[in-house]
């Protein structure tokens, strides 16, 4: 439990080469951004809620297709069973819930910066819950990120642009 | 508050996979997590928008 974020994924990194390990980052980094404009281009077809159910339905079921075509069980291990819908409900239908229904109260930009602060988060919630340490260098990393944060929301605490939290 | 929502629902959710240590469950855990929660969204929509709108699904 108590173990240091910085060499939790090490051994994964580690044996990655330095341009892949950046080139991937960009990827993701890329990806995660795209996808709220086109997210926003498809909320002029479709609602919200259910664009993300639809997309989340389908990448369940290509997961547990690949599962049963690669000869794997179908279920998760018994154990797990009763994490299943907390999990649901917090890391899908909230997450992409709340993901569709963004880009069109606060704008894409606004809210891939706002919806990717997810690694903030991360760190502060590892640290409380599962005793996850930080290095001097990742708690100024933290505290930068959050600073960042607190100025993009900074004009909706201050009653200025009340569109980020209600909507346009 | 709805953009905050999605990197903290995300976060909450990272950290009990953590938690969990799913090992070989992985591929299983995340289609039947995925598909569980496409589901709820789906029915989040009809009760959001049944009032309103007969356009429920992206079709």
């Amino acid at each position: 439990m108590g173990q240091n974020l910085s060499s939790t994924n090490a051994s994964v990194s580690q044996k990655m080469h330095p341009v892949l390990r950046i080139g991937l980052l960009a990827y993701i980094v890329v990806t995660a951004s795209a996808c709220y404009v086109l997210i926003l281009k498809g909320l002029e077809s479709a609602p919200p809620l259910a664009f993300a159910g639809a997309r989340t339905i389908l990448g369940g079921l290509s997961l547990i297709l690949f599962s049963v075509l690669s000869g794997q069980r179908v279920l998760p291990e018994r154990r797990l069973w009763g994490w299943l819908p907390l999990v649901a409900l917090t890391a899908t239908t909230l997450t992409f819930g709340s993901m569709f229904l963004s880009p069109g109260y606060a704008g894409a930009g606004l809210a891939s910066i706002l919806g990717n602060a997810q690694p903030l988060f991360i760190v502060v919630i590892g640290f409380f819950a599962l005793g996850e340490r930080l290095s001097r260098w990742q708690t100024l990393a933290l505290l930068v990120g959050l600073i960042g944060v607190l100025i993009i929301i900074s004009p909706t605490l201050a009653g200025g642009n009340s569109g980020l939290f209600v909507g346009r | 508050m709805i953009a905050l929502t999605t990197s903290l629902a995300a976060a909450i959710g990272t950290v009990i996979v953590r938690y969990l240590k799913l090992g070989h469950s992985l591929l299983q855990f995340t289609g039947c997590q995925l598909f569980t929660g496409g589901v709820l969204l789906i029915l989040l929509s009809i009760v959001w928008y049944l009032p309103t709108s007969s356009r429920i699904l992206p079709l």
